[in-house]
């Protein structure tokens, strides 16, 4: 095998080249001090490398990991967001997916319009459904038998409880799954007559649940997150329905049994996160 | 002439084409879209294309090969898991760099090809292969930029890293074509000084041209002079698979699999 001694200076056009990159400056890459390392007739070339890399944080990512973001606030902000995202905070992390995940906090923190709230809402509900979705499939197996509910706890497969915000999460999450044409404003006006949290699960391999959870059933999932059994949580439920009964729909209630079902019917149930 | 495994990369845009498929082609994992997943829909369709497959090869972008950081354990793991579950024929990435100074570019960087780097990508694939428990190989990368400290031609480099540590090399002739055009040289003298011995596994794509220069984009048919250069180089080579990559969302599977009989009845000279 070669014996050598790595100087940091044989390295340092790699540390230029990718500082230039990263920092996203209004500096074309011939006035950065990598130029002093590239040939001159193809320095012109090197902003093409920075085109790309731009493109492939903004463009890429949006249309897969923030389709919500972008369906509802359109390509341009998205890219427009990212880029000054990942201009304060240069990736770090081996995948785009990782290096996004302070996004939402970036965003809360810089803007604290409703817009930016929604936003950040969706982005950080675009992260968690594709841990969620990454992660370890569900095994169905023979339902769970007779154990009693007050022994049974409801533990496993990946999901994701968001509690009710100021306004109906679940409404504006639904809304982002199609491009649509109606400004953020209108949409806005109707998310906020609300307040519903959302679950986020999966059934199978390439089946994915979304919930939405007004108050009264988020305090039945918390219990079940706490590590309460079934029956423990029911109890939390009944006492937060008789002190907020009119927060209850019957379609998400319905829902919501469904997906509770289905967990009961596995050896692996639910794992709230 | 030795019968190639003519293949397509695989996109997530095309796998319920693949499924729909009577039989498959070869296929190239992209193993950085599968990284770390434990499950979920890319995983699951994967794994169902790849068992139908006659040939799987496995591709990633972001061992960073050509970089002064120590190679990411997390990473090689990925890849080692990867390589576990697929069995593929090849596992390769991009002699390159993509990160530095803690920074990812998830770009393939050129790096400065001279005796120093040599000798460090040598040991890097040393780790590598290690690790893995198996022969790795490496692309060539198609490059914009030259640098001033570049003394050793691309083929030259490839061959001699093959040579000492045993890796093989995934020849991209599209990435020939573009950068023997971008700086003046001759594409088929470029692609000759590759040794055939060597190559495990070919790559070709399409381009689009900037400025004075041509960019890999793999959004293109491939060009006519690519199928001749490939078509010249496996007149020498062992079977090897034969992946055309484009990463183009909106073209359907059958135009793909369409280009590549075209492109393989021009390589065996029927055309």
């Amino acid at each position: 095998m070669a014996q050598f001694k790595i100087q940091p200076k044989d390295f340092q056009y790699q540390r230029e080249l990718i500082e230039w990159l990263t920092a996203l400056d209004e500096r074309s890459g011939s006035e950065a001090p990598i130029a002093s390392f590239i040939k001159q007739d193809t320095l012109h070339r090197l902003d093409t490398y920075q085109a790309s890399y731009l493109g492939r944080i903004t463009a890429n990512i949006s249309e897969t990991i923030f389709e919500a973001c972008e369906n509802l606030f359109g390509k341009e902000l998205v890219s427009q967001i990212l880029a000054s995202f990942f201009k304060t905070h240069p990736p770090r992390a081996e995948t785009l997916t990782e290096a996004a995940n302070a996004l939402p906090n970036f965003l809360r923190t810089t803007d604290a319009s409703p817009e930016a709230v929604l936003f950040a809402d969706l982005a950080e509900l675009s992260l968690k459904r594709w841990q969620i979705l990454i992660s370890e499939d569900p095994t169905h197996t023979q339902p769970a038998g007779n154990a009693p509910l007050s022994r049974l706890c409801l533990q496993a497969q990946a999901a994701y409880l968001s509690p009710a915000g100021h306004y109906d999460l679940s409404e504006a999450w639904n809304t982002a799954q199609k491009p649509i044409s109606s400004d953020v404003d209108n949409l806005s006006e109707a998310i906020f007559a609300s307040r519903k949290g959302i679950i986020f699960g999966k059934t199978s391999a390439t089946e994915f649940v979304v919930v939405g959870v007004p108050d009264p059933l988020a305090t039945f999932a918390r219990a079940l997150m706490r590590g309460a059994s079934v029956e423990m949580a029911i109890d939390a439920l009944e006492q937060s329905l008789s002190q907020n009964s009119s927060e209850l729909q019957q379609e998400n209630a319905t829902a919501l049994l469904q997906l509770l079902l289905q967990a009961l019917s596995t050896t692996r149930l639910l794992e709230f996160r | 002439m030795t019968a190639h495994l003519w293949g397509l990369g695989l996109r997530p845009t095309h796998f319920s084409q693949f499924h729909a498929l009577p039989e498959l082609p070869p296929v190239e994992i992209m193993a950085d879209n599968l990284l770390h997943h434990r499950g979920g829909p890319a995983l699951h369709h994967t794994l169902r294309i790849t068992q139908r497959a006659p040939c799987v090869v496995l591709h990633g972008i972001g061992m960073n090969i050509g970089g002064a950081e120590p190679l990411s354990a997390t990473y090689l793991h990925g890849i080692r898991e990867l390589e576990r579950l697929f069995s593929p024929q090849v596992v390769s990435d991009h002699l390159c760099f993509t990160q530095a100074a803690g920074l990812q570019s998830y770009e393939l960087l050129p790096i400065i090809r001279n005796k120093k780097a040599l000798d460090h990508v040598v040991n890097r694939v040393d780790q590598i292969q290690q690790t893995l428990g198996r022969q790795f190989c490496l692309e060539n990368v198609s490059a914009y930029i030259s640098y001033h400290d570049d003394s050793i031609p691309e083929g030259d480099f490839l061959n001699e890293i093959a040579e000492r540590s045993g890796c093989g090399i995934l020849l991209d002739v599209n990435n020939i074509f573009v950068s023997a055009h971008n700086f003046a040289l001759d594409p088929f003298v470029e692609m000759s000084r590759f040794e055939a011995k060597h190559v495990k596994q070919i790559h070709v794509a399409g381009h689009s041209t900037k400025d004075d220069f041509l960019f890999d984009t793999h959004d293109t048919p491939v060009c006519e002079t690519v199928w001749l250069m490939l078509g010249k180089f496996l007149k020498s080579s062992a079977s090897i698979p034969v992946i055309l990559e484009n990463d183009k969302n909106d073209v359907e599977l059958a135009t793909l699999l369409a280009e590549l009989e075209l492109g393989k009845r021009r390589c065996n000279g029927a055309i």
